[in-house]
């Protein structure tokens, strides 16, 4: 009997050892990883420099781990024994709440959140002055399970410092206008088809409420399955959500353009299967956006200055706006922006950007 | 490169392994070994392996001097050269920087500092070196006439950079001829599978609990109490699993090397909780320190001069700052009291009592041991109870307390007998199936954790 356990112990050793040691050989690399968003460690190039400042071997390290035989697989078991044998609350930060994944928050920057608010207010101040300038903070997903216990922004200071220290431009608090049901499931961000609350207490704020295409105008197009980027980073097998994005005449006929946009219209399905499915709106990470809007109800100018929640709500305020400029400050410094932006006087401007935004706000320059 | 990554385990141990299996004879064997040591080591200090082979020279023939000259007073000098050598080694690339530290801020002085880094495991090997040649001195072993299998003692990858801390005459028979059987290999590679998911199915997630409070800014009492606890776990399960793996990798290779662990949590009093924790560094200091300064058969001045020495010493060895000193004091202090005083007490007392005793100073001990420099032991001692009006609970504590509970219960059970124990009481039949499927189970889970986690740290890089 003891013979055999030996045996059987020696060739499940081997069969594991060996295996997965060839299987690193001549299984081909991979270029990427989509469900954690970064490209792999490909081979380290063999130098003497490299290997006697142990460059090398760190590298090779991370090249055998990345490039690992059945390597998603691993993930799913590490997420699984973590959140099922362990249970543990969380995964890396990322914690699943009835089906829905959440990122954990563990630190509010007070440093960042002020510095969020100073450079609203000195982008009023150098180039919105003439213009009717909102602004809104969009909450993150851990704002509406705040009191389960789980490592969250300290969002009563954050509001605070907005509400208080922006100068110059007009608050709107759409936390009333929001549930958890309106996020995804998988992912950080929120649904375009839910977000007509949000859309007509800013219309109505910004004064083209009646000008704004009312729901039943738009027709649902379905992408499915998309993998939020939770999910992803929590490796936990479970299904995707439905990616639904809403046109009407008014998506249809805008004309789209802007220094970095490839594409001429508002939604870009083919990038569906890219690295984030959410890049179907606006193309994903885009500095300026402009969106010329000739059937729109007013000859009113719209300039958004958002993070990626801005580019599911600014195709809604195609109808009501004959011109859109979106911007992105995270990809365009405010010093560039005269190059690329006109800023018409009498326009409204809404500034837009979630708390994990605001959170490390200094990405704004 | 650490026996928990995946250089070693996929792409150096099976390569090793095959070419040990291909190797005829046990001096091929033992070339194998000593080559694929030193590219193991090179994987790490990639100049320091010289360092290593100079260190085997040099006691290879000292040595042989030695035995040349046996009862003359040329072995003598021989011994003080090669324990000076050893130690000049040890003291340059460890202490150097640490007493220029000191000397700087006791006397305001600004010599600059020598920031050599300190060559990974040179603790180990300069200890076992060192016990080697004394050993020869003593007549307790032959000189090894072969330069290759004493480069292989000295270089040997298992035990090189995290012990155990291996004599010489622990392994002398079977650097000349071993045993090489099915049983040993099985018995082994269930060691090691068993050592290496201590290391990453443990020791690995206490530390992220470390790293969290060292990150938080939320701290209160409840979390220091909790660090402390994570830390204990993960240092033992580090320590142990290391050592665990170091043995199953020998017994593999057809070497019996000592036992370094033996659940020291379940000890009743602090005297044998040295008995069980790290047993070949107390074995070390015992047999060329203590006893030979006289041990307990002198005076009670001198032998509380002899105690107070040990535990500095072996304070200063886990690393060249004033918190080991102390951590290492502590204990000589501890163990001092005990005997005098305590130690008939505790015999008395409940044996629950005297558990508690024991984890309190172990709680507090490897605190102080963690700490970043004396600074860093008052603030997290300090902490422990509530100094700077910090608060007695905050969420985060609360939260990580929630999050961890599962794995420190799992983590706290695993560190005493039980699950041997248990296991113990299982007929050979289903063994039979269970052994090879939990040492799969370790291998894929570890590697699992390996694959999707950012937390793997070495702890022996200041021994």
């Amino acid at each position: 009997m003891k013979k055999v356990k030996y045996i059987l112990t020696v060739a499940v050793f081997a069969l594991i050892l060996f295996g997965f040691a060839v299987g690193q050989v001549f299984l081909p690399d991979k270029d990427r990883s989509y469900t954690e968003r970064r490209e792999l460690a490909r081979a380290p190039e063999v130098t003497a420099k490299a290997v006697f400042n142990r460059e090398f071997s760190d590298k090779l390290e991370t090249y055998l781990l990345d490039q690992f035989p059945l390597r998603e697989r691993f993930r799913q078991l590490n997420a699984t024994f973590r959140f099922y044998g362990l249970r543990q609350l969380d995964s890396n930060g990322i914690y699943i709440k009835e089906g829905t994944v959440f990122k954990t928050e563990t630190s509010t920057n007070e440093e960042q959140i002020r510095y969020g608010a100073a450079f609203y207010t000195a982008l009023i101040d150098g180039y919105l002055k003439d213009c009717n300038v909102y602004y809104t903070v969009v909450p993150d997903k851990g704002w509406f399970v705040r009191d389960l216990g789980y490592p969250h922004l300290d969002y009563d200071l954050l509001y605070d410092i907005m509400e208080n220290d922006v100068k110059g431009a007009g608050f709107i608090d759409i936390r009333d206008t929001l549930s958890l049901d309106k996020y995804y499931r998988t992912d950080t961000h929120w649904k375009q088809p839910d977000l007509f609350d949000t859309v007509q207490k800013l219309g109505d704020a910004m004064g083209v409420g009646e000008a704004l295409t009312p729901e039943s105008d738009y027709t649902p197009h379905t992408l499915f399955p998309f993998n939020g980027v939770y999910m992803q980073q929590s490796a936990v097998p479970m299904e995707g959500d439905d990616l639904v994005y809403l046109t009407s005449e008014y998506t249809e006929s805008a004309a789209v353009s802007g220094p970095m946009y490839k594409y001429d219209t508002v939604y870009v399905p083919e990038l569906f299967e890219g690295m984030d499915g959410y890049d179907v709106f606006l193309g994903g990470s885009q500095p300026i956006i402009e969106i010329e809007c000739p059937n729109a109800k007013t000859d009113r100018e719209l300039y958004i200055f958002r993070d990626s929640f801005g580019s599911s709500l600014a195709p809604l305020f195609t109808g009501a706006y004959a011109k859109i400029t979106v911007i992105d400050l995270r990809y365009v410094t405010t010093a560039y922006l005269p190059t690329y932006v006109t800023f018409t006087p009498g326009a409204d401007v809404l500034l837009i950007n979630s708390t994990l935004v605001l959170n490390t706000a200094m990405i704004m320059r | 490169m650490l026996f928990s990554g995946a250089t070693f385990l996929y792409a150096f141990l099976p390569t090793v392994l095959f070419l040990y299996a291909a190797a005829p004879g046990t001096k091929a064997k033992n070339y194998v070994l000593l080559l694929s040591s030193l590219v193991f080591y090179f994987f790490g200090e990639p100049v320091y392996v010289l360092l290593l082979i100079f260190s085997s020279i040099s006691d290879w023939l000292h040595s042989l001097y030695i035995e040349k000259h046996r009862g003359e007073r040329k072995a003598k000098i021989a011994l003080i050269s090669s324990i000076v050598i050893n130690l000049a080694m040890l003291g340059f690339f460890k202490y150097t920087d640490f007493l220029i530290g000191t000397v700087n801020a006791l006397f305001g002085a600004s010599i600059p500092k020598t920031g050599v880094p300190l060559p990974i495991g040179i603790s180990f090997f300069t200890f076992q070196t060192m016990s080697y040649t004394v050993d020869v001195y003593r007549g307790r072993a032959h000189a090894q006439k072969d330069l290759g299998t004493m480069a292989t003692f000295v270089c040997l990858f298992p035990q090189l950079i995290a012990g155990p801390i291996v004599r010489y005459v622990d392994v002398a028979e079977e650097l000349e001829s071993r045993k090489h059987t099915l049983e040993n290999a099985a018995l082994g590679i269930r060691r090691f599978a068993f050592g290496l998911g201590k290391k990453v199915l443990v020791a690995n997630v206490m530390y992220e609990v470390t790293v969290f409070f060292r990150d938080s800014g939320d701290k209160s009492v409840l979390f220091y109490w909790l660090y402390a606890l994570a830390f204990a776990l993960q240092i033992y399960f580090d320590f142990s699993g290391y050592s665990d793996m170091a043995i199953g990798l020998g017994r593999i290779f057809g070497f019996k090397f000592p036992e370094n662990f033996n659940y020291p949590y379940i000890s009743k009093s602090v005297t044998e909780f040295w008995r069980r924790w790290h047993m070949t560094l107390g074995g070390w200091f015992r047999d060329y320190v203590y006893i030979p300064l006289g041990g307990n058969r002198t005076t009670k001045l001198k032998w509380l001069r002899n105690i107070a020495v040990v535990w500095i010493l072996t304070g200063a060895w886990h690393g060249a700052e004033w918190n080991f000193v102390l951590w290492g004091a502590m204990f000589g202090v501890l163990l001092i009291v005990e005997k005098l005083w305590l130690g008939r007490a505790l015999e008395k007392l409940p044996r629950f009592v005297s558990h508690i005793y024991v984890l309190f100073i172990v709680l507090i001990s490897f605190t102080v041991f963690n700490a970043d420099g004396l600074s860093g032991v008052v603030r997290d001692i300090g902490g422990l109870f509530g100094a700077g009006g910090i608060p007695l609970v905050s969420a985060e504590a609360v939260y990580y307390l929630r999050s961890y509970t599962v794995a420190i219960a799992l983590a706290v059970v695993g560190a005493t007998p039980l699950p041997k124990f248990l296991y113990g009481k299982l007929s050979e039949a289903p063994k039979t199936v269970l052994e090879p499927l939990a040492t799969g189970a370790l291998l894929i889970l570890s590697t699992a954790l390996l694959i999707d986690g950012s937390f793997n740290p070495f702890l022996y890089f200041r021994f």
